[in-house]
């Protein structure tokens, strides 16, 4: 006797969630699925809500979403080749003092770690262009300059935003004070 | 060092390097993310090196 697939699922009978979704209306079906929707979207929101106000941005969120990225997508589909990274850069009042040569000095900082980056990595950075920002007075801590420029600096649409500050020492202490790159922010 | 391995530095973070501050096993490592070495040494340790290869693809906001 051939069987079917039909016959086949027939003699299939699968209990619990299966099963009520196999026998629900599709009305029944609909309510379902957009209560599950509607809870999802709800844990989320609350999620990314309390992470934005504790951290001044969505920080974890955005962890989530990446491990989840790199741990389904691009393990289905491993990437592959060189990445292309478009960046912009600006440097604060205390950097352009330090250095009155910075337009001219921070193509060259950004050239000497793009080819590393290109060669060891093949991490392609691409500097769109050079920037003065004012660091308002006070602001002082590299955390808090990081929080300062992710809610008050447009990086118009750069992968990677540079800010460039320094440190002034000291009267008296003889040593002059390097340029420091804050973290690049994403 | 000069701001070209600070910046090199910092991109790595971006990536998944981690720092090696004191107490850390690697703090007497000769690369770039020890503290006790970050402004004498441009280079890279392997395990950082792995962490920007593994996160070379991952999201930038």
């Amino acid at each position: 006797m051939e069987l079917t697939a039909r016959g086949a699922l027939g003699r299939f009978r699968p209990k619990g969630t299966i099963a009520l979704l196999r026998n629900a209306s599709p009305s029944r079906f609909k309510r379902v699925r957009n209560v599950v929707l509607a809870v999802l979207g709800i844990f989320l929101f609350s999620f990314a809500g309390t992470d934005y106000y504790l951290r001044g941005q969505l920080y974890y969120t955005k962890r989530v979403i990446n491990a989840l990225y790199r741990d389904t997508w691009q393990v289905a589909f491993p990437p592959s080749g060189p990445v292309k990274l478009y960046v912009r850069m600006a440097a604060d009042q205390t950097y352009r003092s330090l250095h009155a040569d910075w337009k001219t000095h921070l193509p060259d900082v950004f050239d000497a770690a793009a080819n590393r980056f290109a060669g060891e990595f093949d991490i392609r950075l691409t500097l769109l262009n050079l920037d003065a920002w004012e660091r308002p007075e006070g602001l002082d801590d590299y955390a808090d300059i990081l929080k300062y420029v992710l809610r008050k600096l447009d990086r118009r649409g750069a992968d990677v935003f540079v800010v460039m500050t320094a440190k002034e020492m000291p009267a008296g202490s003889g040593t002059a004070a390097g340029g420091t790159p804050a973290p690049p922010s994403p | 060092m000069g701001d070209d391995a600070l910046f090199v530095h910092e991109m790595g973070h971006l990536f998944g390097a981690v720092d090696y501050p004191p107490g850390n096993p690697l703090y007497d490592l000769d690369t770039t993310y020890s503290y006790k070495y970050d402004t004498r040494t441009d280079a890279i340790d392997p395990a950082n090196r792995a962490r920007i290869m593994k996160n070379k693809y991952r999201l930038l906001w």
